[in-house]
C-alpha cells in the first residue's frame, strides 16, 4: 500500500515528458534540418525542399576541390589517431604511475590545450608555424591536431588504466614478461576499449576542426571544414548541406561504434 | 631445482622511514618460510624486494649463488601470488596458467600437459576452460597458485594469499598449501599478519617490525620462548606478569618465583614474565609440587564453546585470563566473581623479557 501513496500517475507528470521532448527536439533540429535541405533540387537553401533530387549530391563527388579536402581531412584525422593514441597511452600509464606533484603539473600542462580558447591556440601555433615553414602542410596540420587532441585521448585512457589492477602487470613480470611485453599483453587487452573508443573520438575531433585548420591548413592541404568554410563565404548552396549529412551520418555511425565498444566492455 | 635465498645488509628507505633495516636473512632450498608482522612492518616491501619489484637502496640478494639484487623481475624466475590473486580476466583458466610458459617458448604440446598437471595438483582436473569470473574466491586461489608454479620457479613468493577468503576457507586452504608444499618441496617465502596462520604452516618465521627482523625461529620456539614483549604478545596470547629479578631470585606479584626459561631484564633488573593462558592451572591450595604459585581473584568466567576463559587480576592488579577444557566442570563454580583462586604454572612455561 505505501508504494501507491509515493505513485505520481503517468498523465501528472505528462508536463514532465512534454519538456524532455522539446529539449531534445531543440537539441537535435539544427542538426536533421539540413538533411531534407540537401536532396532539394533548388540552388538556395530551402527548408523544406519543394522537391527531391540528388543533384547536390553528385556535384560534390564529381567536384575536385571537395573531393581533395575530404581526402586531406580523412588523411589528417587517420595520421592525427596514429600520433594521438600511442602518445595519449604512454602518457596516461606514466601519469596513472606517478603520484607526486610533478604527476599533477605534467597532466596540467597536457590539459592545456583543453583549457585555452582554441582560438588562441590557433594563433600562437600560426605564428610559430610561420617560423618553421610548416603552415599549409600535412606534417603541421597533423601536429597540430595530435596537439589539440591529446588531451581528450588521454583522459579516456586514463579512465580505463584506472579501472585495471596493477597487480596483474607485476603479476605478469614475475611471470618472466618484460615490462613492454607485459603491458601490451596483460594490460592493452584489458583497456583496448577506453583506447578505441579514445581512436574514434580523436578521429572526429581532427575531422571536424576548424579553427586551426583555418589558420594552417590551405591551398592543396585544405580540409574539408575549411573548405566548407570557404564556401560559405563565398555563396551558400545545398552542397554544404550534402556535405554536412555525409558528417552526420560519419559521426553516428563512429557514435555508435563506440556504444558497442562500451556495451561490450561492461 | 628450486634455491636458497640469502640477504645481506638488505635496505630501503622512502624518504625519512625506514622500510628495511639491513636485513639479514638465509632461507633454506625447499623451506617454507613466513614473514609475519603487523602492517607496516616491512614484511611485504621485503617480499617486494626479493621478487624485484622494489629496488633495494643496498645490500645483497642471492638465490643459490647467483647475485640477484638488480636483477629485473622478469628474469628473476619467480613465482608470485597475490593477495587478490591478479588472474588475467581476458584468459580462461588454462590460458592463466599457460602465459608463463608462452613466455619461456615451451611448445604448444608440451604446455598442454604442463597446465594439465598444474591443474591437476591444485585439484581444479577439467575447468581449464572456465572464465576466472565463473570461478569462486577459493578456486581462483588455486589458479593463481597454480599460474606461479607451473614454470618450476626458483623460488615461491606469497602475499597473504589467504587474507581475502572466510575462515572456513581460510583452514582448508592452510592445509592445502602446506600439502602442495611438501609435494613440490619449493622454497617459499610467505607473507602475513596472521600469527595462527605462520605457525601451522611455517617451517620457520621471521617475526618483523619497523623494518627489522625481531625474531626468528620454528613456529614451536617462538611461541614457546619470546625473546620481546612484541613477539610475546603478537604470536598467541601471553600474560605479561611485571616482576624484577636480582640474581637467580625473580619476585613477581608478591610472590617468589621459578623461572625454567630465558630470562631478560633491563638493566635494573626489571622485565616481565611471560606466561601463555593455557598454561596456568587453577589448583586447590595444599598441593604439594614444583609449581609457581599465585593468588588471584576471580572476576568472570566466560563459556567459549570449546573451552573457558577465566578472568581474574593478581594481587599486584595485574589482569591474567586463563583457558581451561570445559570438561572442568567445577572451575565453573570455584570461580565465582570476586573469589580468591589459587593458580599455578610450571616453571619451564614461563620466560622473562625486557619492559620494553
Amino acid at each position: 500500500m505505501s508504494q501507491d501513496t509515493n505513485y505520481i500517475p503517468h498523465w501528472h507528470r505528462a508536463w514532465l515528458y512534454i519538456l524532455l521532448a522539446l529539449l531534445l527536439a531543440f537539441l537535435a533540429a539544427p542538426i536533421f534540418v539540413v538533411i531534407p535541405v540537401s536532396f532539394s533540387n533548388t540552388s538556395t537553401l530551402q527548408f523544406p525542399p519543394e522537391s527531391l533530387s540528388l543533384q547536390w549530391y553528385v556535384r560534390l563527388f564529381s567536384s575536385a576541390r571537395w573531393q581533395s579536402s575530404a581526402y586531406n581531412s580523412m588523411l589528417a584525422a587517420l595520421l592525427t589517431v596514429c600520433c594521438t593514441i600511442p602518445l595519449g597511452i604512454m602518457a596516461a600509464y606514466g601519469l596513472n604511475s606517478i603520484r607526486t606533484g610533478l604527476g599533477k603539473f605534467i597532466s596540467a600542462t597536457l590539459m592545456l590545450p583543453l583549457i585555452v580558447p582554441l582560438i588562441l591556440v590557433a594563433i600562437g601555433i600560426y605564428f610559430l608555424y610561420a617560423r618553421l615553414g610548416l603552415i599549409n602542410t600535412m606534417v603541421g596540420l597533423v601536429a597540430a591536431h595530435t596537439m589539440y587532441t591529446l588531451p581528450l585521448a588521454i583522459t579516456m585512457i586514463a579512465a580505463g588504466l584506472r579501472r585495471f589492477d596493477r597487480n596483474q602487470e607485476m603479476v605478469a613480470r614475475s611471470l618472466g614478461a618484460n615490462r613492454l611485453k607485459a603491458f601490451m599483453t596483460v594490460t592493452l587487452p584489458q583497456i583496448k576499449f577506453s583506447v578505441m573508443s579514445a581512436g574514434f573520438l580523436t578521429f572526429i575531433a581532427s575531422f571536424d576542426e576548424v579553427v586551426i585548420a583555418l589558420f594552417i591548413s590551405g591551398g592543396s592541404n585544405a580540409t574539408l571544414p575549411r573548405q566548407m568554410f570557404n564556401q560559405l563565404r563565398n555563396s551558400i548552396d545545398p552542397t554544404i548541406a550534402a556535405i554536412s549529412t555525409l558528417l552526420i551520418a560519419l559521426a553516428l555511425i563512429v557514435f555508435a561504434a563506440m556504444q558497442f565498444l562500451k556495451s561490450n566492455e561492461a | 631445482m628450486t634455491q636458497s635465498i640469502s640477504m645481506r645488509g638488505v635496505r630501503k628507505s622512502y624518504g625519512s622511514v625506514i622500510a628495511l633495516d639491513h636485513i639479514d636473512l638465509d632461507i633454506r632450498d625447499g623451506e617454507f618460510f613466513t614473514l609475519l608482522g603487523p602492517s607496516g612492518s616491512g614484511k611485504t616491501t621485503l617480499l617486494m624486494v626479493i621478487a624485484g619489484f622494489i629496488r633495494a637502496d643496498g645490500g645483497s640478494l642471492k638465490f643459490g649463488d647467483t647475485e640477484v639484487i638488480r636483477m629485473p623481475p622478469h628474469r628473476r624466475d619467480v613465482g608470485v601470488v597475490f593477495q587478490n590473486y591478479a588472474l588475467f580476466p581476458h584468459m580462461d583458466v588454462s590460458e592463466n596458467i599457460a602465459y608463463p610458459l608462452k613466455l619461456r617458448h615451451v611448445p604448444a604440446a608440451e604446455r598442454r600437459v604442463k597446465v594439465e598437471e598444474a591443474l591437476k595438483l591444485v585439484r581444479l582436473d577439467g575447468l581449464g576452460h572456465r572464465r576466472v569470473q565463473e570461478l569462486s574466491g577459493g578456486q581462483r586461489q588455486r589458479v593463481a597458485l597454480a599460474r606461479a608454479v607451473v614454470f618450476a620457479p626458483k623460488v615461491l613468493l606469497m602475499d597473504e594469499p589467504l587474507s581475502a577468503l572466510d575462515k572456513n576457507l581460510r583452514e582448508q586452504m592452510q592445509v592445502e598449501l602446506k600439502r602442495l608444499h611438501q609435494s613440490l618441496k619449493m622454497t617459499t617465502v610467505y607473507v602475513t599478519h596472521d600469527q595462527g596462520e605462520a605457525i601451522a604452516m611455517s617451517d620457520r618465521v621471521a617475526v618483523m617490525d619497523n623494518g627489522r627482523i625481531i625474531q626468528m625461529g620454528k613456529p614451536r620456539d617462538l611461541y614457546e620462548t619470546p625473546e620481546s614483549r612484541f613477539v610475546a604478545q603478537f604470536i598467541g596470547e601471553s600474560n605479561l606478569i611485571p616482576v624484577s629479578v636480582t640474581g637467580s631470585t625473580v619476585i613477581g606479584a608478591g610472590a617468589d618465583l621459578k623461572v625454567g626459561g630465558r630470562i631478560d631484564t633491563d638493566s635494573s633488573g626489571q622485565g616481565f614474565l611471560v606466561i601463555r593462558p593455557e598454561r596456568i592451572q587453577i589448583v586447590k591450595t595444599h598441593d604439594g609440587s614444583d609449581l609457581n604459585r599465585l593468588s588471584a581473584t576471580a572476576q568472570e568466567v566466560i563459556y567459549r564453546g570449546d573451552e573457558l576463559t577465566v578472568y581474574a587480576i593478581l594481587t599486584d592488579g595485574t589482569e591474567i585470563s586463563i583457558r581451561c577444557g570445559v570438561h572442568h566442570r567445577a572451575v565453573e563454580e570455584i570461580c565465582k566473581p570476586g573469589e580468591r583462586i589459587d593458580i599455578a604454572f610450571h616453571p619451564e612455561d614461563s620466560v622473562i623479557v625486557r619492559p620494553t
